[in-house]
């Protein structure tokens, strides 16, 4: 179980969290953006540098060898981290964006012009954008799931969109704007029920860090998410899907790594995943993954989720002290969002108050997070403040953060 | 923030006094940025001998507004060919990394187009002024 003695030993894993910005100690509120990374990541990074940098795959030498051999160990911990059936159904990305980009591209073929697709108004640009993208070039209507007063997809409207010329679900597990964490379960279970094959998507960049997952209950087609939102390095991220699937869709990129044989003008790709990672792949990184894998693992999803259950309800607590601060929604859960509060100043515009914020040494995130689409369900939404926290994050860091959003609701220059 | 107490004076007066700012309608184009929701809105006046003068209104961040306000005050009384080096020198400013030396005011906004989240703030209002410039001289 994750407590306050545990998590000060935690910090000590993490070199990013003693850093001083603005002369103040960092207190890092951003962790939706990116995740800082433990000395065991780091040096698993300078390990492959330092001791078996080569080129994978069809490599003879030891140095390659070694190399796809820790690459597929991380496959094979990355499968059992999500409960994957087979290591072959993890194909390596450079992240969400791409992995998300994947599967649109590769569904081209598949959507056809009197085709529906649902999306929600909830959805990070990289999920949105594709399918946006190709509804547009394929005639195909696209449903925008709402959210209700909760944060929450709401099911009834969604039961009422389902009908048989749904052909794709492409939603969020966690909101990276409000931190909600959706039914995706029920909603797979009830799409299925009316369509049994209709392929569902989902973005669980949000979700992976926080939540035990495992892609067979929840039943989804694909899933995907980045590293380095999980303590892993950037520009690594995964693509889960269903076997039978990966295995008709032809992959967005050809090159070397994906060729099974050559004859005359004939090509036959090699077999999952290899047919999806063209091109040298971002060894250090994915290997920096496992490490990271590794390292929420021994914690425990469990116990991650617990203590972020306790400093989310700390920081929605704390945060009704400051008078002007507004939740984007506030009826959230704690049960049902993971220990994220977005919201704003009344009168006050969030990029004043985050760079207010910097010179207390405090980082959070303003803007509309990429979640562009949220305008169009409600368009009174402001450009909103999001604090972010993770099982390192402290509830003293939270009381810090309140004093400062006190003292910033009194401060009327960020000059 | 790390302004020197002066710079931050200057600053500070250009968003709670601005210059040349007030209330413009529908009438006058609403220019947003991408990155964020700032918006302005511009109204160019002729003044004597084909000299100008510059009013805005604005929604959106200090920076934003304290920009706003030091172009209009930069640009008060200057021809419209006048105003348009100017914004041309801030943009090879921009682009080449260097820092604006050639106006003290302007120089105060250095540190805003250092950043590259908050350059967009800063920068919106002389983008939108350059274009209204080229429809007032058409």
């Amino acid at each position: 179980m994750l407590d306050e003695k545990t998590v000060s030993e935690i910090r000590k894993d993490f070199p990013a969290l003693s850093l001083k910005v603005q002369n103040k100690p960092l207190i890092y509120f951003d962790n939706a953006a990116t995740t800082h990374k433990p000395w065991s990541v780091i040096k698993k990074v300078e390990e492959f540098y330092t001791s078996y940098n080569a080129n994978v795959h069809s490599g003879l030498h030891t140095l390659s060898e070694k190399a796809t051999f820790a690459l597929n160990q991380v496959r094979q911990k990355t499968a059992s981290f999500i409960g994957s059936p087979t290591p072959e159904q993890v194909i390596f990305t450079s992240g969400a964006t791409e992995s998300s980009n994947i599967i649109a591209s590769s569904l081209t073929s598949y959507l056809q012009e009197d085709d529906e697709i649902i999306l929600s108004y909830l959805e990070h640009n990289s999920q949105s954008l594709p399918w946006i993208h190709l509804a547009q070039q394929k005639k195909i209507k696209t449903h925008f799931l709402t959210f209700d007063e909760n944060g929450l997809f709401d099911i009834s409207i969604f039961e009422k969109t389902l009908n048989s010329k749904i052909k794709l679900i492409a939603l969020t597990y966690v909101s990276n704007f409000l931190g909600t964490i959706q039914p995706i379960k029920t909603i797979v279970l009830k799409a299925k029920k009316v369509n049994p094959n209709v392929i569902i998507v989902i973005d669980a960049a949000q979700a992976i860090p926080y939540l035990p997952i495992d892609v067979q209950e929840l039943g989804v087609d694909f899933l995907f998410f980045s590293a380095h939102k999980m303590l892993g390095p950037n520009g690594v991220g995964i693509l889960w899907g269903k076997k039978h699937l990966l295995e008709s869709i032809y992959p967005h990129k050809l090159g070397g790594g994906a060729l099974e044989r050559l004859q005359e003008n004939r090509l036959t790709l090699k077999p999952i995943p290899d047919k999806f990672e063209s091109g040298t792949p971002n060894t250090e990184g994915i290997i920096g993954l496992g490490a990271a894998i590794g390292y929420l693992s021994q914690i425990g999803m469990k116990n991650i989720q617990h203590y972020e259950k306790l400093l989310n309800s700390y920081l929605r607590e704390r945060l009704k002290e400051v008078e002007s601060f507004e939740f984007v929604v506030p009826k959230t859960s704690v049960s049902h969002s993971i220990a994220m509060a977005t919201g704003y100043l009344k009168e006050r515009n969030s990029h004043d108050v985050v760079a207010l914020l910097d010179s207390k040494g405090i980082a959070v995130r303003s803007g509309l997070f990429c979640t562009h689409l949220i305008l169009q369900q409600n368009q009174s939404i402001p450009l909103s403040l999001r604090a972010s926290l993770y099982f390192y994050n402290t509830k003293e860091e939270i009381d810090t953060f309140i004093k400062s959003l006190k003292e910033v609701e009194k401060t009327f220059s960020c000059f | 923030m790390l302004l020197e107490v002066h710079e931050k004076k200057i600053l500070q007066k250009a968003y709670f006094e601005p210059f040349h700012k007030k209330k413009l309608n529908d009438n006058f184009p609403l220019y947003q940025s991408s990155h964020c929701s700032d918006s302005i809105r511009l109204e160019i006046l002729p003044f004597e001998k084909q000299k100008i003068e510059v009013y805005f209104s604005a929604e959106g961040c200090q920076l934003s507004v304290a920009s706003a306000s030091l172009m209009c005050e930069s640009v008060n009384h200057k021809t419209v060919e006048e105003c348009l080096t100017l914004i041309s020198q801030i943009r090879n400013c921009i682009k080449k990394g260097e820092k604006i030396c050639f106006n003290q005011k302007l120089s105060y906004l250095n540190l805003f187009f250092q950043k590259p989240h908050r350059s967009y703030c800063t920068w919106l209002a002389w983008e939108s002024l350059e274009k209204e410039l080229y429809k007032f001289l058409h």
